[in-house]
């Protein structure tokens, strides 16, 4: 067997899975150091994965070689192979500022003692693996019952590594709990109504078997309310912020950057894959409502907040909002706004991954995170700071990013189909992202001493990783081609297309 | 090596790389930076004068990279982009001399001059920029790396000129970015053609356009500080001297002055604009300017916020030169387009050096400045003259252009307006001179830096200088070829052959 | 062959170095220890002109293309009679000056001395119109320089007027320049007025010129500059401002104005009444005057009356326009040298002397120049006013003898003006230890005993003749009553002291309109600044409400926390979530 003919695809599951179960039994002395050595193998499995659907385009498995309806199938294409690319490459990154930020250093040791920080290490790797392995699960899954296996898993892992923090973290995470399996639920039964009507739960197959009707409005409705929940759609974002915000840095960057986009995703699929025939229009525009105004609620509570760490997941909140204007401008008749929805997941990804780990290495430094006292962290942190900037211009739209890339694709499209509003909104997102982001930055330029005590030497990788992530953000905008090419094998929004020739 | 291809890449990256090099030194190395900093700009210039050779005799430079399915990156060397790259290759060198000098003793200097070079790539590339999607990215990279430098004193006062730029600069975008965005939606991509590229939809789409066109003149005319959308302008004044002197002279407002340029020339071409009767409007909104600027800067004491509104109103000259649109007053504009930088940035650096030596902010403190510092207080002299457009300096030949072009096209109003706004110049100026020099000083300085036996340091001191000389020459032999009138007679020639 | 070679290049050679010697002896300026050599040297920059303006008998111009908009630079008869008195008053007053200016500012001085003297002789050679405009606006710039010179309030003020009107002439001759070329196609003036002859628009250009150099030259009601400046400035200055300068606005008009091209009888008219006005306006404002420098301006602006009405006879038949120029040239020549050492004696008697002779001597300095001024027979007056009289025979246009009688009072008026400065002036009260030095005296008697030669023995055959043709046709008597009359109106004054209730009755200060013009723009000024605050009071406070709207407290910041509050509420959770599903199911069910 080559290379080329090993099922990638498995493997990416199989891989953090496995090592994960490792990291587990290995224990307080070798676990961590074995999550933090897994990461680039995973890394590399994954990468071998998105080299296969690039050279061999989109890929199909059987799961122990039987066909659908009966067997469970793996599917990689295009899309799910960027997702894939993506989600490696932040993950792997953020390990990195995992492994140094859960290391012992001095300064810390008067907030919690080392037990507990050894204790958080060891439960980290274990967790963080398991979470990769759903990610990729996810996405992969052509079947909407695996999908939900991997969606409890998901929520589960987020869940734990978010208490990993103790303290209000704690209350943070059991809401998150809640919601999540909330989310689940709905989810479920939505699944539910459609198996009892049609029989199937692999997506191909539904998609071609699906009518209109209530049992079908029923169940997209269920579902679709059950994805909202989780990818924090306003008004369903009551519960992102205290979760975001009080999670450790690296759990913050995984669940803003991609956690919230995985739901997402599923969507995306559903919508393309198995109601797309439904022609839902007022669905659409509802959503596209509901993102609009999320966009501005959410800019405007970023540029209220004190701490950085909620300015930044309230800025999570706003982005989501971009993600779900894509339906109705899609709806309306602009079949481009998919690429772009999909590249600003990419971009965000990136950007909001880097901004998170920016807060985290200044709440490290300074020992707290008021954006009012950060006066002179710009020089003393240049770096951090820099990839702050680099990051923000990305959630601004700004040229040369990716997110300037995305938001070109979507207000293309939405000045195509002459959607005013939407075209309006996402130019006052940014211009409202401009002002949050510069609100840190200008703290960062003062020339007043900085107030704060330092707390100790802030480990290198923790610089590093967010400017490395920042700089991935800006570079998505100078090669954009490639990742737009490697999204469109295999044809994944062609389903969406025939709305182009109906009214 | 393909130089067709690498060359105008080239041109922009010898700015880049130094300044993203710069970025990671260490505050003390000084030899290291200066070197770094020197060597692009000299780079910078040895590729340029490679270009204009070639540009001269027709060669074609082009740097096309996709970056999106259908959009390219494209920086091409055409005669009216070789003219503002010169001017900004020329002046970086220059301002980069000045910098050094200035900052000498100051703080964060790596992070300055790092946004420096950038903001001078940004510049460049707006210049080489081969459509209006490329020219959209350098324009909002030069907003972002200007704003650390407006910022750089950190003082709050200093953070709120930061916010005020932002405020309306990305908004500017924004309106720049739609316009851009609609216009490629109405129309497919394009690259800038001289005379326009919009002739064919004109008919068809005429109220669309013109909607787009304020779109575009809006964003543009934030950079370019058209009344009502100047006000960042003064404030932003608060920065350190050398850059005032870049965003005065060559970077902010003259992007969005060659924005316009570009726009009408070669995005709609002068025909469309004129029968959708754009070119009026514009043209009033540039008188406006004119006068508005100077009326305002009559009030200013403080000597830079003059030098700002001094700005507000002789950026306008340009747009009102492209907006006339007769052979000749596109000479006018376009030529006060290095001309207005000349003497802009030797205003500003003259400023730079009262404040740095002798710690003269205020107009009413500059009583007899012109015998502490002669050599400096010549140099503005020299400068402000030519605002005025006092012949043979450079601001003559601007306005003489202007004045027949906009006769040529029966546009007769305009020369009441050049009379007015040079009358208001002089206004401003002459007192500002006639204290410089025929009145005694008040007293010691503020404070007072000597070094050697020159008036000030010789990195503050030569710069202005030797622009003061450019802007002589620049009137003095205006007929001369390669002068910047040449030079732009040669950009006419190719725009309005048929 | 190779004389004429060499004859073009000597002539092209000094053609440069007429402009170039002053800015050639600038150059050692900015070094401290040369300065005193650059002093020494200025004199002597006008030499070259001088030279020039004798020696070269050819007209001829030169063009270079590579400069400013094109160049072109030439000499012919008006700007040899030109540059002659013009380098001539220049040369004198720098040896004057080198004595008499001294002090702190010395350098200054002569810095701006030698840039006004390159551009009063740059001036004379242009013969385009960005050159012209390029040298008279060097020149009336650095006068300022000469004018402020004091510093005293005095001369602040008069120089603030002065650089006011300069540049509103700079702006008018701007636009009319601008409009000119558009009109004609063409920057050169021979051509430029040829072609402007037929335009369309020919009325409007030549009035923009008009203006502009008229604020120069001192056409009434531009002249207000002139009485305020000319005191203000250093003896020297005002020589060279009153002789060479205010010429140097007359100068503009013959190159810029098509006179003698074609017939504008219109225009001539206007020019008579304007010269006769300002040549009665002169006299009446200037001899309540008490500065005897200010009533020398006052004089000159009478002066330039006259020759605005000669310019006007031109203009109105061109059959005449040789002889009208001719008539020009010699009145040009003859007030430029009579009111430089006139100018110049204030100076010298200022000073005051200790000698007898030296008294006796000083009185005939002063009464020769005053006596040709008011044109007493055999003087330069005289054989001016002659030619004068002749050309006016010779202009069928203005036929009448109400012209003659006119110009006879205006003479009258001059004569008067003058015996009120030698009264003013008059040496009465000597400090027994002061005697003039040699560095003074002499420039001044040279410049006196040209007045009296000069006429006489002008270089230039054209107009030796036309002097000499003059002199023996001005009948003796028609040159004599007005002095006469003047004198004896002199005397009566004298000796009933019927000077005081006139005075009381008409006493105008120095500058007479500059007042109420100057009290309306700072009215205007201050009104537009309180404006302006207002506005902008009111702008800031609006960006300063917007601005916290965002960010600070206040009672909207309440409301989005309330709302955040309520949106964040665990409780309500439930409730979006139901109201979400049952919306969503709502849609899809409208949508089919």
């Amino acid at each position: 067997m080559t290379l080329t003919q090993l099922p990638w695809a498995v493997w990416c599951i199989m891989a953090p899975l496995l090592l994960a179960a490792a990291c587990f039994v290995l224990g307080k002395r070798w676990g961590p150091l074995a999550g933090w050595l897994s990461a680039p193998l995973v890394a590399g499995v994954s990468s071998m994965l998105v080299w296969q659907v690039i050279e061999h385009g989109p890929q199909r498995y059987e799961l122990g070689g039987w066909g659908a309806p009966l067997g469970i199938a793996l599917r990689a294409d295009g899309l799910s192979a960027l997702m894939i690319a993506m989600t490696s490459a932040i993950v792997l990154i953020v390990s990195f500022y995992a492994h140094s930020y859960f290391q012992p250093a001095h300064g810390l040791t008067r907030h919690g003692d080392a037990d507990d920080l050894a204790h958080r290490r060891q439960y980290f790797w274990p967790l963080w693996l398991l979470m990769w392995a759903s990610m990729h699960a996810l996405f992969l899954s052509n079947d909407l019952f695996n999908i939900y296996v991997t969606l409890e898993i998901l929520g589960i892992s987020s869940v734990a590594l978010v208490s990993l923090a103790g303290g209000v973290a704690l209350t943070a995470g059991m809401r998150y709990l809640f919601v999540t399996l909330t989310g689940s639920l709905f989810y479920l039964l939505g699944v539910a109504l459609l198996y009892s009507a049609f029989g199937v739960l692999d997506l191909d197959l539904l998609g071609a078997r699906v009518e209109a009707g209530p049992v079908v409005w029923a169940a997209f409705a269920l579902m679709t309310v059950g994805l909202l929940l989780k990818t924090a759609l306003f008004p369903l974002h009551f519960w992102l912020p205290s979760a975001h915000a009080n999670a450790p840095a690296p759990v913050s960057a995984l669940l803003s950057a991609l956690v919230v986009k995985a739901s997402f995703f599923l969507l995306v699929r559903l919508w393309l894959v198995v109601f797309g025939p439904l022609d839902a229009l007022e669905w659409a525009r509802l959503l596209g409502m509901l993102g609009s105004v999320a966009i501005i609620w959410g800019s405007i509570q970023a540029l209220r907040q004190v701490r950085l760490k909620l300015l930044v997941a309230y800025s999570t909140v706003a982005q989501i909002g971009y993600l779900f204007v894509v339906f109705p401008l899609v709806a309306m008749g602009a079949p481009s706004a998919w690429p772009g929805g999909i590249y600003f997941v990419v971009s965000h990804a990136f950007a909001k991954a880097a901004m998170f780990l920016c807060a985290g290495t200044i709440a490290r430094a300074l020992g707290h995170d008021r954006i009012d006292m950060f006066h002179g962290v710009g020089k003393r942190h240049p770096v951090v700071i820099f990839a702050f900037g680099l990051a923000g211009i990305s959630l601004m739209g700004l040229p040369p990013s990716g997110g300037y890339i995305a938001k070109w694709m979507l207000l293309s499209a939405a000045i195509e189909t002459e959607q005013w509003v939407f075209m309006v909104v996402i130019h006052a997102g940014g211009l409202l992202a401009a002002a949050y982001v510069f609100r840190v930055l200008q703290h960062a330029f003062s020339s007043l001493p900085c107030v704060s005590p330092a707390q100790g030497e802030v480990p290198r990788a923790m610089e590093l990783a967010p400017f490395v992530l920042a700089v991935i953000a800006i570079l998505l905008g100078l090669a954009a081609p490639y990742p737009l090419m490697l999204m469109e094998i295999g044809d994944p929004f062609a389903l969406a297309t025939p709305a182009q020739g109906q009214p | 090596m393909n130089w067709g291809f690498w060359l105008p890449l080239m041109v922009v990256m010898s700015s880049m790389i130094p300044g993203l090099l710069i970025f990671l030194l260490p505050e003390e190395r000084a030899v290291t930076r200066t070197l770094l900093n020197l060597g692009g700009a000299l780079l910078k210039l040895a590729l340029i004068a490679v270009m204009l050779w070639g540009v001269y005799y027709d060669r074609g430079y082009e740097t096309r990279i996709t970056l999106l399915p259908g959009f390219d990156l494209v920086m091409h060397a055409s005669a009216l982009a070789m003219f503002f790259v010169v001017l900004s290759g020329l002046l970086w060198l220059l301002t980069t001399i000045y910098a050094i000098g200035y900052l000498e003793g100051g703080q964060n200097k790596s992070r300055f001059f790092g946004f420096f070079s950038i903001c001078v790539s940004a510049t460049t590339g707006i210049a080489l920029a081969g459509n209006l999607f490329s020219f959209v990215v350098f324009y909002e990279l030069l907003t972002l790396a200007t704003y650390p430098l407006v910022v750089h004193r950190g003082t709050p006062e200093s953070l709120k000129a930061g916010r005020v730029y932002l405020a309306y600069t990305l908004a500017g975008g924004a309106m720049l970015m739609l316009g851009v965005i609609w216009l490629h939606s109405l129309v497919g991509p394009f690259d800038f053609v001289e005379g326009g590229a919009l002739a064919p939809y004109q008919a068809e789409h005429a109220q669309l356009l013109t909607v787009i066109f304020f779109l575009l003149i809006a964003g543009l005319g934030v950079k370019a500080s058209l009344v009502p959308l100047h006000g960042w302008l003064p404030l932003a004044m608060v920065a350190p001297a050398p850059v005032s002197a870049l965003l005065h002279a060559v970077a902010v407002v003259k992007a969005g002055a060659f924005g316009i340029v570009r726009v009408v020339y070669d995005v709609y071409g002068v025909r469309v604009v004129e029968v959708l009767g754009l070119d009026e409007i514009l043209a009033g909104l540039a008188a406006l300017t004119i006068l508005y600027g100077s009326v305002l800067a009559l009030h200013q004491d403080n000597l830079k916020r003059r030098l700002a509104y001094s700005t507000v109103s002789q950026v306008s000259y340009i747009v009102l030169g492209v907006a006339i649109a007769g052979p000749l007053a596109t000479i006018g504009g376009i030529v006060h387009l290095v001309h207005q930088g000349l003497m802009k940035i030797t205003l500003f650096f003259c400023a730079g050096n009262l404040g740095e030596t002798i710690g003269v902010h205020r107009i009413s403190a500059m009583n007899g400045v012109g015998r502490r510092m002669p050599l400096t207080m010549a140099a503005f002299t020299i400068a402000a003259l030519a605002m005025i457009g006092i012949p043979p300096l450079a601001g003559f030949v601007s306005k003489w252009y202007l004045g027949v072009g906009a006769l040529e096209v029966g546009e007769n109003w305009v020369i009441a307006v050049l009379v007015a706004s040079s009358l208001l110049n002089a206004a401003y100026f002459l007192p500002i001179i006639n204290a410089a020099w025929f009145n005694p000083p008040d007293g010691p300085w503020p404070k007072d830096v000597r070094r050697g036996r020159l008036e000030t340091m010789p990195t503050l001191l030569w710069p202005p200088v030797i622009t003061a000389c450019a802007v002589v020459l620049a009137g003095v032999l205006a007929n001369m070829p390669f002068s910047p009138l040449d030079w732009v007679k040669l950009i006419a020639n190719r725009l309005y052959l048929p | 062959m190779r004389s004429i070679i060499a004859q073009v290049a000597m002539t092209h050679f000094g053609l440069f170095a007429v402009v170039f010697t002053p800015l050639l002896v600038l150059l050692l300026m900015p070094f401290a220890r040369l300065r005193p050599l650059a002093v020494r040297l200025t004199p002597y920059t006008a030499l070259p002109a001088l030279v020039l303006s004798l020696s070269v008998r050819e007209d001829f111009t030169l063009h270079v293309s590579w400069l400013l908009l094109g160049t072109d630079v030439g000499i012919d008869l008006v700007a040899r009679v030109f540059m002659f008195f013009s380098a001539w008053v220049w040369l004198a007053a720098g040896f004057f000056a080198r004595r008499y200016v001294k002090g702190l500012l010395r350098h200054r001085f002569f810095l701006f001395y030698l840039v006004a003297l390159s551009g009063n002789l740059g001036v004379i050679i242009a013969q385009d119109i960005v050159t012209f405009l390029l040298f008279f606006s060097m020149m009336s710039l650095a006068s300022y320089a000469l004018i402020v010179h004091r510093q005293n309030a005095e001369a602040i003020r008069a120089a603030r007027v002065y650089i006011t009107l300069v540049i509103l002439g700079e702006m008018v001759l701007f636009a009319g320049a601008v409009l000119a070329y558009h009109v004609t196609g063409t920057i050169t003036l021979a051509a430029m007025t040829d072609a402007l002859t037929g335009a369309a628009q020919r009325d409007l250009v030549m009035l923009l010129f008009f203006v502009g150099f008229g604020i120069k030259a001192g056409l009434v009601p531009l002249h207000i500059w002139l009485p305020l400046a000319h005191p203000a400035a250093p003896t020297p200055a005002s020589a060279v401002l009153s002789a060479a300068m205010i010429k140097a606005g007359f100068l503009g008009w013959l190159r810029f104005l098509p006179v003698g091209k074609v017939g504008l009888p219109t225009w001539g008219l206007w020019c008579v009444i304007l010269g006769l006005i300002a040549a009665f306006y002169g006299v009446l404002f200037g001899l309540p005057q008490k500065n005897p420098k200010a009533i020398l301006a006052y004089s000159s602006i009478s002066q330039m009356g006259f020759l605005t009405l000669i310019l006007g006879m031109g203009m109105a038949s061109p059959a005449t326009w040789p002889l009208a120029l001719t008539a020009l040239l010699i009145y040009a020549m003859h007030h430029a040298l009579a009111k430089g050492a006139l100018f110049l004696s204030v100076g010298v008697s200022l000073e005051g002397m200790a000698q007898r002779w030296q008294r006796v001597l000083l009185g005939l300095g002063l009464i020769i120049p005053a006596l040709a001024l008011a044109g007493a027979p055999w003087t330069s007056g005289a054989i001016a006013k002659g030619a004068l009289k002749q050309a006016l025979y010779e202009t069928e246009a203005l036929q009448g003898d109400w012209l003659i009688w006119l110009i006879s009072f205006g003479a009258v008026g001059t004569s008067l003006l003058m015996a009120r400065f030698l009264y003013v002036l008059w040496p009465r009260h000597f400090r027994a230890s002061a005697s003039v030095e040699p560095a003074l005296w002499v420039p001044w008697a040279l410049v006196v005993v040209s007045v009296v030669l000069v006429p006489w023995l002008t270089p230039w055959p054209e107009l030796r003749h036309a002097a000499l043709a003059a002199s023996q046709a001005s009948l003796v008597w028609s040159s004599l009553w007005p002095v006469a009359l003047a004198a004896a109106l002199a005397y009566a004054f004298y000796h009933w002291r019927l000077a005081s209730p006139y005075r009381l009755a008409f006493n105008p200060p120095a500058g007479d309109l500059v007042v109420p013009v100057v009290g309306l723009l700072s009215l205007l000024l201050r009104s537009s600044q309180a404006f302006r605050a207002v506005v902008f009071r009111k702008w800031q406070t609006l960006v300063d409400r917007s601005a916290r709207l965002l960010q600070g407290p206040g009672a909207y910041a309440q409301i989005v926390n309330r709302l955040e509050a309520m949106l964040t509420n665990w409780t309500s959770g439930g409730f979006w979530v139901v109201l979400l599903g049952v919306l969503v199911f709502v849609a899809l069910w409208l949508a089919s």
